[in-house]
């Protein structure tokens, strides 16, 4: 009977499982409502980054524009056909492809379904019904770089990336020039983790990189990033800056800011420009200016990095928008890329 | 208690259409949106079976180890391994479609069979346990893998960690038409055709030749076959080298028929279900076969069910999880009834 007990706990426990799982979904649509589906990449809701990011958009999207949403999970490379598929049956207002892992499988949905509007984050895809949102991730870096030279004690900062792919080269490159803007004599030292998963390899580089005598890691690592700030939060003297979302509050006072990339801005700006029929461009890139990258306010680093410090990021931040520096985003445009005097 | 594997299934279904309940979904609407998702047309049905082929081969591997007595828990890295074979020399590699696609779906056994091969030689020389050593194979193969194509193997044009797309050459050729019905739209492939090939193969292998009877008789009485001169650390070895290598073939086949390339997030875990599904086919090949079909209906029906009843995807695995619970449970109480195995 011990063993009839457990296998019917067993059986309870899987389906209050199943029964806990939340639904994404809003229910049949009404006739005019503005209909919005998102096919997440493997990362899926709960990433606490990216989907999680967009989500939040869509989120907005369905209380402000009263839109009527649908996300699709993604388990692997290969759901991401089946996912745009079934959405694009629907027939929806618009369709977001969330990373750039999608782009060839949109490429192909997207010409099979020629008269559904899609919209993809972080990638280029060149069709005509396809909007591509990408980040002027060099931007807020830039912002990032300057800061952290400001700050270094050792004038001597690093870079951690998770994996070395162009999209996180902008990260790289815009760290180092916003750096050698404030001071070209600092030290940049650089590391890739390799992934976007690996925790402990994080923690382990970021170490490698503190103990090699930069003061300020800047870790640009998803999940990997984690990591450094668990290995930042013994150390006295140093600092990890943080990326995509707010990670202040994960160590406070150890994470110096963090250069948040606002996806949910992008895809809610998407879902207004549709609800209101106005012509969208092939390719939006959403920099400082429109709010689509930035630093976080400081909440519990204002003090140590002090009030002249925060002004002069700011003003960089205006030279930025208003076009005086233009940061670089490739290795290539690093190599010529000068300092701008101001 | 339970009558048969057809109560099993009963009972697994209604457990879920509890729990449905409970995530107030209705039971109507989320098993409507199951079965029309992977059986109601020719794409549902065309996908179910994408789904069958991708959990067959590792199913197959997984049983032919589980014969001999060996429990493989490393289809998923094999599949992995296999994958990337195919994938990375897929990438470069140019020539007819008869050379190319042999070539790679060879490359993939050979990576798979490397792969278990590595866990037979640690059981036959070292005696470890080959349940351990398959598992954290499968965690060096991600790893490996992750590695490979964010550096060397890495496509230049690839906006992520991949491998570039395998020439057109190399791809799997659709499934052929049946009578008015085409396949050319949909992603079926001649893989499927493949899989049940290999099956057949197997079968005929385990009941019609020598080998197969010494390597059943070395998984169901071990010392007896000892006795009779059976070599069995060489049958160990090859047991899971070839049970690799079939898995192996899988990850090959999803290369080259389904992704075109190869990343790591190739599969959702199909070597982690293929272990019930080959346990539900009671590990004899043309039984799996059964069994991958029915797990492919779960699999594609899943992917509906997310879309159109908004069942979240996890929810597939935890019904997936039933059923191989109902049907252990039945075996389980069976034996105790009778005191013999069933």
């Amino acid at each position: 009977m011990k063993h009839k007990a457990i296998v019917i706990c067993a059986a309870a426990a899987a389906f209050l499982t199943l029964a806990g799982c939340g639904r994404h979904v809003s229910g049949p649509a009404k006739a005019g409502q503005l209909t919005l589906g998102m096919v997440t990449d493997v990362g899926g809701l709960g990433d606490k980054s990216f989907n999680d990011s967009a989500y939040s958009g869509l989120l907005r999207a369905q209380k402000s524009l009263g839109a009527n949403v649908q996300v699709l999970q993604s388990r692997s490379a290969s759901d991401y056909q089946p996912n745009l598929t079934a959405l694009s049956e629907k027939h929806l207002d618009m369709i977001y492809a969330i990373g750039f892992l999608m782009n060839k499988d949109l490429d192909q949905i997207s010409k099979q379904y020629p008269k559904q509007h899609y919209a993809i984050i972080d990638a280029v895809v060149d069709d005509p019904n396809v909007v591509s949102a990408t980040f002027k991730e060099e931007d807020g870096s830039f912002l990032a770089g300057a800061l952290a030279a400001l700050v270094s004690k050792t004038h001597h900062i690093a870079f951690l990336g998770g994996q070395d792919i162009p999209l996180l080269r902008k990260f790289e490159v815009g760290y180092i020039a916003g750096a050698h803007q404030i001071d070209p004599n600092t030290k940049v030292d650089v590391k890739w983790v390799g992934s976007f998963e690996d925790v402990a390899g994080g923690q382990e580089l970021a170490n490698v990189l503190f103990n090699g005598g930069a003061d300020i890691v800047y870790a640009a690592a998803g999940k990997a990033g984690i990591g450094a700030i668990d290995a930042v939060k013994t150390r006295a003297n140093s600092f990890v800056i943080g990326v995509d979302s707010d990670q202040d509050s994960l160590a406070p006072g150890k994470i110096l800011t963090s250069m948040v990339k606002h996806v949910d801005v992008a895809v809610f700006d998407i879902a207004q420009a549709i609800q209101q029929k106005k012509a969208l461009k092939g390719h939006l890139t959403f920099g400082l200016k429109d709010n689509g990258v930035g630093l976080t306010d400081f909440e519990y680093t204002r003090a140590i990095i002090g009030r002249a410090n925060i002004e002069r990021v700011d003003s960089i931040r205006d030279d930025i928008v208003s076009g005086k520096i233009t940061p670089p985003s490739t290795p290539q445009d690093l190599a010529t890329w000068k300092p701008v005097k101001l | 208690m339970l009558a048969g594997p057809a109560g099993a299934l009963v009972l697994a279904f209604v457990l879920a259409a509890v729990a449905m309940l409970i995530a107030g979904v209705s039971p109507l609407d989320g098993f409507g949106a199951l079965f029309q998702g992977s059986l109601g047309g020719r794409r549902p049905i065309a996908e179910t079976l994408v789904q069958t082929t991708a959990l067959l081969f590792p199913a197959l591997g997984v049983s032919l180890a589980f014969r001999a007595g060996l429990f493989n828990i490393g289809a998923e890295g094999q599949l992995l391994i296999g994958g990337l074979f195919a994938g990375a020399v897929g990438a470069h590699f140019a020539g007819p479609g008869w050379l190319v696609i042999p070539v790679l779906l060879l490359l993939g056994m050979v990576g798979g069979g490397i792969w278990g091969g590595i866990a037979g030689w640690l059981r036959a020389r070292f005696n470890a346990s080959e349940i351990i050593s398959t598992l954290m194979l499968n965690f060096i193969a991600l790893s490996l893998a992750g590695y490979l194509v964010a550096g060397p193997l890495k496509s230049p044009l690839a906006s992520g960690a991949e491998t570039a797309p395998l020439l057109p050459s190399g791809w799997l050729p659709a499934f052929p038409s049946l009578g008015s019905i085409s396949f050319g739209d949909t992603r079926l492939t001649i893989s499927i055709l493949i899989a049940i090939a290999t099956a057949i193969v197997l079968s005929f292998v385990f009941t019609r030749t020598v080998f197969g009877y010494e390597l059943r008789a070395a998984g169901e009485a071990p010392e007896a076959a000892r006795r009779s001169g059976i070599n069995m650390p060489r049958m160990t070895l090859i047991a899971l080298a070839l049970s690799g290598a079939v898995a192996g073939l899988g990850g090959a086949a999803i290369v080259t028929g389904v992704l075109h390339r190869f990343n790591t997030q190739l599969s959702p875990g199909y070597g982690y279900t293929a272990i019930a599904v080959a346990l539900v086919g009671d590990l004899n090949p043309l039984w799996v076969c059964v069994a991958a079909f029915g797990f492919g209906i779960l699999e594609a029906g899943g992917l509906a069910m997310q879309a159109n009843a908004g069942v979240p995807k996890d929810a597939i695995h935890v019904i997936e999880g039933l059923i191989v619970l109902v049907l252990a449970a039945r075996r389980y109480f069976a034996t105790r009834a009778t005191g013999a195995p069933v």
